[in-house]
């Protein structure tokens, strides 16, 4: 575990962080301007199972002889290059080499494995490699919430804060009103990257409006979905982003208790959130008089156990309490009585995020990217049979075409797309003659996708329309917390006459049923999840109708089902 | 249930009537109250809207409506609500096929058949079909505990067990695990149900809408039992209990929703008390004892007759009578107007402990009456801010008294100091608890009221007599004298006082006219109970401190502050009305005052004794010098003779010993003749709780064998002693206490079938006096001014 850095000074006042702040510039300054080769690794929790720990180990172990200066970042999205490794020479700009491994780092060193190269830091081309940003991965992209993820060294506070961090709370601080927080918020119309889309400003300003006291602001970082990362990228490369903004929306609302929410599943996004937290304790930036502005934040981090309601705000809040996570209805709204009845401005991560940039840069700033009702970058997260797999951060209303056929590199040989499932597992697929569309949040809608929190899957003819829909309701029977009925019950329900139909024994009358379950369960349940659960069954249902009605025929046309097997529905019913 | 004063109303339209409620009341309640049944299964009065089981989905009509579930929105302004329209009966339909899947449907072998909610919604939406094919997924029956079984295939996860045992009983020993239809109810922590915080108070079972959790004790069709409604004899509370029999076994008791002073929950005793009706050693039948022989079992004409015939010779002040502070008024009436009017002795009390006594004396000497609260327990869901609860573990002795103070933590955030030796669920939810040293209560208190003085906290009305006099007595309790003496922090007094005196307000915010009541509760008459710890205390000054307390902040005569003390026996408060007290005559007026002597004299048309009698602490001594020859001593639910050793060993100087017990024990193998008597199941009258309500005891089944109400067995007596004391019908021993007793005055049977009332009632155009508020005399002496603020 990593332990707080123990010389860090308590800043007590406006002047003192400004002197830290220049004595952590003129730090990273010297690093980059230094005699030594600074060797940058991208360690996170997907480049950490493909070594990248050892890849470090292995530059460390040739350091001293090599004059290196070896540096952990975090990953900065481009998963198909982990592990990445960026070596700065004296005087030339940074190369950047993907898939390295252990007994690459010689050889890296001595100028071999160009192979491996794929791109150069900078806008200008060097000896014959062109720059990064020329990539078709990172061309799209507009980094804000990550333009640090892959750049500091997320364990430490020094790093970030050259960089710019805290400087939105700074600004909120000392020279902005929280109101004039709030109009910035508002001006940059930034709305919830959870799913929702709610606008943020409009909550904060409830927040502040709000006369109960004590207030609370929450950070959702409850990522259940199985197929986004987003957040916990966010934790893993730049933890101080989110800590600011929660500390900034809490400024902001006139809450002096703050909470972020982070699912147990990620070991080493708590890891280095705490961390953070610890360090930015130590400073005095969180805490009684934050740099002696007079205004108090508790911060607490909380941890969830693994259920996926739990990103369902009032279920989130039922958890932090400690009590079993479970939705609950509304009105009253969070807003109004949240955590411990008191008024809870809840936002998620990647929103909290944007606010640095929000209030240091201003909110017309940023209401110059993305279209004009959704505002900004949003990160986007897909897994499939991608060339260039990963994380990317782009603008709003980038064409769904150009996002998967460049900036993810379209399908690798030998697969053929066939769909795109979006929004997790709350909206239905869509098919390739469907994706000229601008990527936003209300474009997606009616054609039965969603944006929700820009997790995608793209899958290919080898999967099962039916089998797959099968997956995902079955996630959600799975994740029902139990309270509505018609979740509850409902989705088994669903996951039975779908199961049917996959073993051959559906029938006719089945597809209607599905579509009265679906009904019920969506116009009868309690919290979004619920709302969404039969989403991804409709979806496939509209798109592939052919393949439903095939395997009813008794035929699997990707030849994944059991139609003809011996098994029986009851056997089934035991998962 | 009793609501905040709303100001503001809403009108909305449900199946097209115009229903006008308080803002804030749900579709549900508000169809309710307008006669409209919407069905449901998760939701329970007096919990936290739930909202899973969407049985109770309305259709709100216009543009932004659809389908709702009614239990958790508020009724909105024009609102027009459907409750019964296609789309709500198909989605119920929907909800119910869903349970259906899953649940058992072994109603034929199911202790809840005929009761059901799922069985009665299945019903009432004609669900009969069902297209899912979906296999039933079961799991084994789960024993919680001696008395609770789970059944998990008849669950359907409405919660409605986890939420009361957190919301209302307070101690969370249940809680639902899993997810999905996983789910299932477990003991918290997955403990066993004994090592989690239980009481066994059985409202999990009482509130399950199915028979998933049942209780073991019960096997038998509910539609085959009589069901009587009457009030638990176990405690003062007064608990609303629903009697089922069947030929004439009691079963078991369920609980009247919303009904009586309790709501309908009860604990333990409440729950599964009534089996002690059924024990083996009742006492059945009359039975006398000779010397040098064992018992022999004879009539009851006999049994009288020879009791007349001896109790001629011990007439005056050598008789005595002990009676059961869980008698009736009515038993209690005749008991002391037999020992009086016919025995012509002042020699009658109570079976108390020493710690009853104590307390009773306290509160006479500073409230000039001994009344259990000066405010009725109702205020707990409207105008309590702040509540000093001080004794032992008032869950224990008190509980459901303690289910509403958890009930206005959540719901109406009052804020709670705790001053226990026990620790117990409460004092984690409080705000504040404080442990004193054994034996230090007392001094804890005197404390806490230096520091209101010393804050300035003390009320303006406060006569200055008043105040000089506890200041002076305070003098020696300076903050750290008993921080040191107690072992309880400074700060922690400090802050107790604080919360108490301002009404939980605290001293930062300023409160324009005076700062909210706080309400005490003081169990220090239980101070000894094998139950609990604090053994050391002193019951009498914990009692003094807490009515100075609340003089010192002028919380007596206010909705939602005054002094509660719980005293235990059933009937405590009604026996003491009734003058079973050797200094008091009924309705309060002193032995030793002519006048009113006089008034009784004239009812009775005899002469009274004009000394004081023996109080129950004298008694044994009285006996061992010989001055009492023969005592009548009932047996009382908490075995007070048999725990008495002085009195014990006194038995044996007697004479003649009667016995009048429901139980044997080793008194009815010395005692002469030996009364089988009735337990409050078996008679019927009145009972009058801590906090002055009057109740109506109904019988409920015949009484075990002979056994005979006391009311009867005096009447018996006293018409072969040649006095004229008819015991029925049982309304007009009430109406002669209502002749007698001025805060009786407008009780009887007639008014008390429709609700309690609450004492003093004086005439039948008094709605009863929920607050006694000090009288013109200010506070010094409390007493005996009380006027009756009109019930709001």
């Amino acid at each position: 575990m990593a332990q707080p850095t123990s010389d860090l000074p308590r800043l007590t006042s406006q002047k003192a962080f400004d002197e830290f702040r220049a004595r952590a510039i003129e730090k990273w300054e010297a690093i980059w301007n230094g005699k030594k080769t600074v060797v940058s690794i991208g360690i996170g929790s997907s480049s950490i199972p493909v070594g990248a720990l050892d890849v470090m180990a292995a530059f460390e172990r040739i350091a001293d002889k090599e004059n290196l200066h070896v540096r952990k970042t975090g990953v900065d999205g481009a998963d198909w290059t982990d592990v990445q490794v960026r070596v700065k020479r004296p005087g030339e700009p940074a190369v950047v080499y993907a898939n390295v491994v252990p007994s690459d780092a010689k050889g890296i060193i001595d100028g071999k494995h160009r192979g491996k190269i794929i791109g150069v830091e900078g806008d200008q081309p060097f000896d014959g490699i062109q720059p990064l940003d020329t990539h078709p991965f990172y061309k799209y992209q507009q980094r804000i919430v990550l333009q640090d993820v892959g750049v500091i060294d997320p364990d430490s506070i020094e790093e970030a804060i050259a960089r710019g961090a805290y400087m939105g709370l700074y600004r909120a601080l000392f020279e902005l009103t929280p109101e004039e927080v709030i109009a910035e918020v508002t001006t940059a119309n930034v709305r919830g990257r959870g799913g929702a889309g709610f606008p943020a400003g409009i909550k904060w300003e409830s927040g502040r409006k709000a006369r109960v006291t004590p207030k609370f602001v929450t950070c959702n970082s409850h990522e259940g979905e199985p197929n986004v990362y987003k957040d916990r990228r966010i934790h893993e490369g730049d933890p101080h982003r989110v800590l600011e903004g929660i500390l900034i929306a809490c400024v902001a609302v006139g809450a002096e208790r703050g909470y972020n929410y982070v699912g147990g599943e990620y070991p080493l996004a708590i890891q280095r959130f705490r961390k953070a937290v610890d360090d930015a304790t130590a400073l005095g930036l969180v805490g009684r008089d934050m740099l002696g502005s007079g205004k108090n934040v508790a911060f607490r981090l909380r941890t969830g156990g693994g259920a996926y309601v739990c990103g369902e705000g009032s279920a989130m809040m039922y958890s932090i309490m400690g009590v079993r996570g479970q939705p609950r209805t509304k009105p009253p709204r969070s807003v109004e009585e949240g955590l411990w009845k008191r008024p809870t401005v809840a936002n998620n991560t990647e929103t909290l995020s944007n606010m640095r940039d929000i209030v240091v840069k201003g909110g017309e700033w940023y209401a110059q990217f993305g279209t004009e009702k959704s505002k900004g970058t949003k990160l986007m997260t897909v897994q499939g049979p991608m060339k260039t797999m990963g994380l990317v951060e782009v603008p709003m209303g980038i064409n769904f075409k150009t996002l998967i056929d460049e900036v993810w590199g379209g399908m690798r040989d030998g697969y053929t797309f066939k769909g795109i499932q979006t929004g997790g597992v709350s909206a239905g697929p869509l098919r390739y003659e469907q994706l000229d569309v601008p990527v936003d949040f209300d474009s997606l809608t009616p054609l039965g996708g969603m944006l929700g929190s820009g997790g995608f899957v793209v899958f290919d003819e080898t999967v099962c329309a039916v089998d797959f829909a099968r997956y995902l309701t079955a996630f959600n029977r799975v994740e029902s917390c139990s309270k509505c009925v018609p979740c509850a019950r409902g989705n088994p329900a669903l996951v039975e006459t779908v199961d049917r139909i996959r073993f051959g024994r559906g029938s006719q009358r089945d597809l209607p049923l599905l579509e009265r379950t679906s009904k019920h369960v969506i116009e009868l349940s309690l919290c979004g999840l619920g709302q969404v659960a039969p989403m991804p069954l409709l979806g496939m249902m509209q798109q592939y109708p052919e393949e439903f009605q095939a395997h009813i025929d008794g035929v699997c046309p990707c030849g994944v089902c059991p139609v003809s097997a011996e098994a029986t529905v009851e056997a089934l019913a035991a998962d | 249930m009793a609501t905040r004063a709303e100001t503001k109303m809403v009108t909305g339209k449900i199946n097209g009537q115009d229903v006008t409620v308080p803002a804030g009341t749900t579709i549900l309640e508000a169809a309710r109250m307008a006669n409209i049944e919407v069905p449901n299964l998760c939701y329970q009065p007096l919990m936290r809207p739930w909202g899973s089981c969407r049985i109770c989905t309305v259709e709100i009509l216009g543009k932004r409506g659809g389908l709702i579930e009614s239990c958790a929105t508020p009724l909105g302004e024009g609102m027009e609500v459907l409750t019964h329209s296609e789309p709500v009966e198909d989605a119920r339909q929907f909800v119910l096929q869903m349970y259906l899947i899953d649940h058992a449907l072994d109603c034929p072998t199911c202790d809840k058949s005929g009761e059901c909610y799922l069985q009665d919604n299945t019903y009432l939406s004609n669900v009969n079909t069902n297209p899912y094919r979906r296999p039933k997924f079961a799991q084994p029956y789960t024993h919680f505990s001696e008395t609770i079984d789970y059944k998990f295939d008849r669950c359907i996860m409405c919660n409605r067990c986890t939420r009361v045992c957190d919301e209302v009983i307070g101690v969370t020993a249940i809680e639902s695990t899993h997810r999905s239809i996983e789910a299932a109810i477990s003991p918290a922590f997955g403990l066993e149900l004994e090592d989690t915080l239980c009481t066994n108070c059985g409202m999990c079972i009482a509130v399950c809408p199915v028979g998933a959790l049942t209780d073991r004790h019960f096997a038998h069709h509910p539609w085959d039992l009589d069901s009587t409604e009457t009030i638990c004899g176990f405690c003062d509370y007064g608990c609303t209990i629903n009697v089922e029999s069947n030929k004439g076994v009691v079963r078991r008791a369920t609980n009247l929703w919303e009904r009586g002073t309790n709501h309908g929950y009860v604990c333990e005793k409440g729950k599964w008390g009534h089996e002690i009706q059924q024990a083996p050693d009742r006492l059945r039948y009359p039975r006398v004892n000779q010397p040098g022989s064992s018992g022999y079992e004879v009539t009851w004409d006999d049994a009288l007759d020879s009791i007349a015939a001896t109790l001629q010779n011990y007439k005056g002040s050598e008789f005595a009578a002990l009676i059961s502070p869980d008698d009736t008024n009515e038993d209690a009436y005749l008991a002391q107007k037999f020992t009086r009017a016919v025995m012509g002795s002042n020699n009658v009390d109570r079976l108390l402990t020493t710690s009853q006594v104590a307390v009773e004396r306290s509160v006479r000497a500073s409230l000039g009456r001994d009344v259990g609260s000066t405010n009725n327990m109702q205020e707990m869901f409207t105008d309590v801010h702040a509540a000093m609860v001080v004794g032992p573990d008032i869950g224990k002795t008190a509980p459901v008294a303690s289910y509403w103070l958890y009930h206005s933590i959540i719901y109406r955030e009052s804020k709670i100091v705790v001053i226990s030796q026990d620790e117990y669920p409460l004092c984690w939810r409080a705000q504040l608890w404080l442990k004193p040293n054994e034996g230090s209560t007392g001094t804890l208190l005197k404390g806490i009221a230096r520091q209101i003085i010393d804050l300035k906290l003390h009320a303006e009305g406060i006569g200055k007599k008043d105040l000089e006099r506890l200041t002076a007595s305070l003098a020696d309790y300076d903050l750290d004298k008993v921080a040191r003496s107690t072992g309880v922090a400074g700060d922690k007094i400090q802050a107790a006082a604080v919360l108490y005196a301002t009404g939980g307000v605290g001293l930062d915010r300023k409160v324009e006219d005076e700062y909210p009541s706080s309400v005490i509760f003081n169990t220090a008459a239980h101070i000894g109970s094998p139950v609990t710890s604090g053994t050391d205390d002193n019951a009498a000054e914990i009692t003094e401190l807490c009515n100075d307390l609340a003089l010192l902040t002028s919380n007596f005569g206010r909705a939602g502050g005054g002094v509660t003390t719980p005293r235990g026996a059933a009937n405590y408060q009604g026996t003491t009305d009734m003058g079973v007290h050797p200094a008091f005559l009924p309705g309060g007026r002193a032995v030793l005052d002519d006048t009113s002597r006089a008034e009784i004299e004239a009812a009775w048309g005899v002469e009274l004794p004009t000394t004081q009698g023996y109080a129950i602490d004298e008694i044994a001594g009285a006996i061992e010098v010989g001055e009492i020859k023969a005592l009548y001593l009932e047996s009382t639910l908490a075995k007070q003779a048999e725990n008495s050793p002085e009195l014990l060993t006194a038995l044996s100087k007697l004479e003649f010993l009667i016995y009048a017990g429901a139980f044997e024990s080793p008194i009815a193998e010395i005692a002469d003749v030996v009364l089988p008597r009735a337990l409050s199941l078996e008679v019927d009258g009145t009972f009058t709780s801590f906090d002055r309500t009057v109740q109506r005891v109904r019988s409920t089944v015949p009484a075990a064998g002979e056994a005979r109400p006391t009311g009867a067995i005096f009447a018996g007596i006293a018409s072969r002693m040649g006095s004229n004391m008819s015991y029925l019908p049982v309304s007009a021993v009430l109406d002669e206490v209502g002749s007698l007793v001025p805060e009786y005055g407008g009780v009887n049977f007639a008014r008390l079938e429709r609700d309690g009332l609450n004492v003093p009632v004086s005439n039948f155009a008094d709605p009863g006096a929920s607050i006694l508020v000090p009288g013109p005399d200010g506070l010094a002496s409390l007493s005996p001014a009380f006027v009756s603020m009109a019930a709001d």
